[in-house]
């Protein structure tokens, strides 16, 4: 039992004689050609290089898809702030379009009729706007619309206490967050007075030969509440019967014909109403805000005109 | 060394993967990124619809302020044709709201709407405005560009449709109109793949 230190291994390990091959007797090469596809898959591990580069195409495919992730949910959220802008924008027209469509008018003999005393004959309804800067809101934006009117809140009479003050301005406001930062940004103002206030306000400004706007809309800032965020551009214009625009109130150009049938002309108001997404509307700094080519380039714009019935 | 390197460059050469396994990959890959392409549209196409809805309602708001101004006690309603506000007659078309005799036939005012620059206001934005008109006395005749070739540049299309009511003067002439405002989009589109907002309302005579 002399066994030779190989043999004494081949018995250990219970090595038949005909599974055992020396790996020198085959070369691979031979045997890369000869064994079937999956035993030579089987026989073979990946190499390093090999898996650097799958691990590097994975990694710049998975960079790939975050990127686009992060764009889809850029594009995503920036499509919502553009939804919520121009939802923003239809409330305010709306409202807009519903107080302008029921302000007090006169009718075409002043003095006479709709219970104003006659110094209202040089203005023929309560009505001021103000386009571009001299505004009376508090921190009143430049190149921006203010306007202010009476609505008349029950059938017309000899009392000035049915009727009450409404108006719409652009603003900035400031903002302290938690940690003491300060933002200001502009916003669409609707500044109402209800009858039960406003009639004071009336009474004084009626009193006086020449009443201004400052007596008559008194703590703007106190009876306002934002309208819509991110407002840029509020211009009104009242079209008349002829292309000069009306600066001085409304006046229905009623003209009595033979037949006493008298027509309607002029008188509609046109509102126009710019606003920025939130997303573009953080990027642009308070100086640049009335910005022309801001607007232009990162507002959406709307227009709106209103007929205003005489009475 | 150079006889391993070329073993090892045989060996690697056979090891390839097959068809099979590149066309299933390929597959998934292209499942996974479709879906995630699909979702782009999906977001830009909603806040398109809400300022479309938008615009559109404030269209058919400003035509219907437009109708219910007059041109002279004999001369019809007015409705603005170009993107200048100004009350020219240049900018406005004049629409008969009587006939010569008896009731006047529907009428018809398609527009065509696109982005412009408002050049009478101060800060001058970027907003829709009328770009093309066509008017019919006698009834619907759309325009060829109304149907399919909207002039370059065009969002919106509108039609304006005046109709006599029931109620009828003693002249026998109709006398409240009744107006219907269809804004459609994309304008580019043919007549049957548009969204369509419909307006309606009543505007006097005289």
């Amino acid at each position: 039992m002399n066994l030779s230190p190989h043999l004494l291994l081949r018995r250990l390990l219970r090595i038949q004689n005909h599974t055992y091959a020396t790996p020198v007797l085959v070369r691979p090469t031979i045997e890369a050609h000869l064994t079937p596809f999956i035993l030579r898959g089987f026989a073979r591990a990946f190499t390093l290089i090999e898996l650097m580069a799958a691990t590097t195409v994975l990694s710049v495919i998975l960079l790939m898809m975050v990127g686009m992730q992060d764009q889809m949910s850029k594009a995503w959220s920036n499509s919502n702030r553009r939804t919520d802008a121009t939802r923003e924008a239809r409330a305010a027209c709306l409202l807009m379009a519903q107080d302008l469509s029921s302000f007090a008018m006169r009718g075409k003999a002043f003095g006479q009729y709709d219970s104003f005393p006659t110094n209202l004959t040089t203005a023929p309804v309560p009505f001021y706007y103000f386009n571009g800067s001299g505004g009376i809101a508090p921190g009143g934006a430049t190149e921006c619309a203010q306007f202010f009117g009476l609505i008349p809140q029950a059938s017309k009479s000899n009392n000035t206490g049915d009727i009450a003050l409404v108006g719409y301005y652009i603003a900035s406001t400031n903002q302290t967050n938690v940690n003491g930062f300060v933002t200001s940004s502009y916003n669409l103002y609707r500044y109402y007075i209800p009858p039960s206030n406003a009639v004071a306000g009336i009474a004084s400004w009626l009193s006086s030969a020449n009443g201004t706007a400052a007596t008559l809309f008194t703590n703007i800032a106190a009876n306002s509440e934002i309208l819509a965020r991110n407002a840029s551009n509020l211009q009104i214009k009242v079209y008349g019967s002829t292309n000069a625009p009306v600066t001085n109130g409304f006046n229905f150009s009623n003209v009595v014909s033979t037949s006493s049938k008298d027509f309607y002309r002029g008188n509609k108001m046109g509102i126009e109403l710019s606003f920025y997404p939130e997303d573009s509307a953080q990027k642009i700094t308070n100086s640049a805000w009335m910005n022309k080519t801001n607007i232009q380039k990162y507002a959406r714009s709307f227009e709106f005109k209103i007929d205003c019935p005489k009475n | 060394m150079k006889s391993f390197s070329l073993n090892a460059t045989s060996r690697r050469l056979p090891a390839a993967f097959s068809l099979t396994e590149v066309v299933i990959a390929m597959g998934v890959a292209a499942v996974a990124f479709t879906s995630i392409i699909a979702l782009f549209p999906l977001g830009l196409n909603m806040s398109k619809e809400s300022y479309e809805a938008t615009q559109a309602a404030l269209i058919a708001q400003s035509i219907l302020a437009d109708l219910r101004d007059q041109n002279s006690s004999t001369l019809g309603k007015l409705i603005q044709k170009t993107g200048s506000n100004a009350m020219t007659s240049a900018n406005y078309e004049i629409i008969p709201m009587t006939g010569t005799s008896g009731p006047p036939a529907d009428r018809y005012i398609y527009l065509a709407y696109d982005q412009q620059i408002r050049t009478d206001a101060t800060n001058s934005p970027v907003m829709l405005r009328p770009c093309a008109s066509s008017v019919s006395t006698n009834g619907p005749n759309e325009p060829s560009w109304f149907q399919t070739n909207a002039p370059a540049g065009a969002i919106l299309l509108v039609k304006v449709s005046i109709k006599n009511t029931f109620r009828m003067s003693a002249t026998g002439k109709a006398n409240p109109q009744r107006v219907d405002v269809t804004v459609e989009s994309p304008a580019n589109a043919p007549a049957t793949k548009r969204v369509q907002y419909i307006f309606s309302g009543v505007i006097p005579q005289t």
